[in-house]
């Protein structure tokens, strides 16, 4: 029996064993953050666009396992769409996927600002 | 991993029961054993009561006072109530202001906050960033109608010592009452009350190899400090805490402190060296800040903040270890422990904070071994976070923001 909010499942694998850790840099990468850590939450989203796909996707992130898992597993998702794609992201989706309790949502939507900043660098207002 | 396979160091949390005295308890229990009611006349019943008396005796010897002001209770929650809410009930001819400090265990501060709502006046008083509250605050904070200070005499979080005879002397010298909560000092500190200008004193069974569910409440009876009973009923210990005294508990927690007063000095340099060894080791980690005096601490805790990481995520890759985090487990908040904000730590150290407390069963090589697991674990989230040293992935430097 797991204590009350202990990571399980697919929250816990992606939290214990992150994937897309890390930074991008150059011409063709946006990096946009949100959240503070003053709050508990801060994530960094570094995207690579070759024409309008994401080909590489990376984060940072200080936060409980939610915003860790959460920012890992938007990385995933995100490498291979497109920008207009990404934009479509579903943050209630995500906290199905991996199980992330509804206190925890506003954690996820954190994840989702950063990542709506990025792309708000690449597509302006309009097309978001 | 199995729970069996974790490291614990939760002491202050609470203790394993001393086999000896479980064995003791034991013998209270069956139809065999001093089952009966240790209030009742006949010859079972005397029987329980003369050992409920003689588990009174043990205690009083410990804390070198008299039998009699030993009160049984379900533990220091329901002393810290007793004591704060009698006293406040009997003397509120007299005053209605009470003095305690922000960083008290919530048994006291949410009493004190009941009381405010029943028309008391309550001083918060603040402690230093060490975590140190001092005569001279109390002595400042006391009014003409003043009727009790309140304080602890080992924080359980951050483990600095209150100097408990320094501000009872205050406290005495302006004719008020002076109540300890030693949940975390008792079988660990020496604590004298035939010296110590204390009149009522909290204690846990379970924090020093003892039962959960039984404390006590030291009444002092010369010169008399009069309680308001807060529980009524069969008139059981004088009518301050009325019930069935529960013998098993009673024995289990008078055998468990008389054996850990016996081993006080060399437990306290054996944990206290198993302390220094692991402060040594986290502080060689980097970005990570002792909270508390440095030297006016109890032996078995040490409470520290990590940079650059937060206290959830960290508790949970440290699930191989048995610890406590400051954290309030709400990202969205994102406020931390109550008792590091008011040493005036800013809320990501105090959310990102791990009370690390040693006991009787801790070893070297356990020492070494979370030495080992912190240090990976540390590493890890640092990665993820971007951390580095003086520095944060938002440019930030956060060089002198130690809390120790």
């Amino acid at each position: 029996m797991s204590e009350p909010g202990a990571p399980e499942g697919r929250l816990a694998d992606y939290f214990l064993n992150p994937r897309n850790v890390g930074e991008l840099a150059g011409d063709d990468v946006v990096q946009a953050s949100a959240g503070r850590r003053e709050i508990g939450t801060k994530i960094d989203f570094f995207l690579r666009f070759q024409e309008n796909m994401i080909a590489s996707a990376r984060f940072r992130a200080y936060g409980c396992p939610v915003a860790i898992a959460s920012a890992s597993r938007m990385c995933e998702w995100l490498e291979g769409r497109s920008a207009q794609e990404a934009a479509l992201f579903d943050p209630h989706a995500l906290a199905e996927e991996l199980g992330v309790p509804v206190e925890k949502l506003g954690v996820i939507l954190v994840a989702e600002d950063a990542l709506r900043r990025a792309l708000n660098q690449r597509l302006g207002d309009a097309d978001l | 991993m199995s729970d069996k396979d974790c490291i614990y160091l939760d002491y202050a949390a609470t203790t394993p029961v001393d086999p000896e005295a479980a064995a003791e308890m034991c013998k209270c229990l069956t139809r065999e054993g001093v089952f009966a009611n240790p209030s009742s006349l006949h010859g079972p019943g005397r029987a329980a009561g003369r050992v409920v008396e003689a588990a009174r005796r043990k205690v009083a010897a410990v804390f070198n006072c008299r039998p009699e002001e030993i009160i049984w209770t379900s533990g220091a929650t329901e002393s810290d109530n007793m004591g704060l809410i009698g006293v406040a009930c009997y003397n509120c001819d007299r005053g209605k202001h009470i003095i305690t400090s922000r960083t008290e265990h919530k048994a006291v501060l949410d009493t004190c906050a009941w009381l405010e709502k029943e028309g008391f006046d309550v001083t918060y008083l603040v402690p230093g960033r060490d975590g140190e509250v001092t005569a001279d605050q109390v002595a400042a904070a006391i009014r003409s109608d003043t009727i009790l200070v309140s304080l602890m005499h080992v924080n359980n979080e951050i483990g600095v010592i209150q100097d408990i005879a320094a501000i009872g002397a205050v406290c005495h010298d302006n004719c008020v009452l002076f109540h300890v909560d030693a949940a975390q000092s008792a079988g660990k500190l020496p604590i004298d009350l035939g010296a110590l200008p204390v009149d009522l004193m909290s204690i846990s069974g379970h924090k020093f190899y003892g039962p959960k569910g039984v404390g006590v409440l030291f009444v002092r009876s010369e010169p008399r400090c009069n309680l308001a009973p807060v529980v009524h009923g069969g008139g059981q210990e004088r009518g301050l805490r009325p019930g069935t005294l529960a013998t098993h508990q009673i024995v289990g927690l008078a055998t468990a402190l008389e054996i850990a007063a016996g081993h006080l000095e060399a437990e306290a340099a054996r944990i206290t060296a198993l302390r220094e060894k692991l402060w040594t080791g986290l502080s060689e980690l980097g970005g990570v800040h002792l909270n508390g005096h440095p030297e006016r601490r109890a032996p078995g805790i040490l409470n520290v903040s990590f940079e650059g990481v937060e206290g959830e995520s960290l508790l949970f890759m440290l699930r191989e270890l048995a610890v406590s985090s400051g954290s309030a487990c709400s990202s969205s908040s994102g406020e931390g422990s109550y008792v590091l904000r008011a040493l005036g730590r800013d809320d990501q150290m105090a959310q990102s904070s791990i009370r690390f407390s040693i006991g009787r069963f801790t070893t070297e090589d356990e020492i070494s071994r979370a030495l080992a697991i912190v240090s990976q674990k540390l590493g890890r989230l640092r990665e993820v976070s971007g951390w580095t040293q003086n520095a944060t992935v938002d440019g930030r430097n956060r060089s002198g923001a130690g809390v120790g």
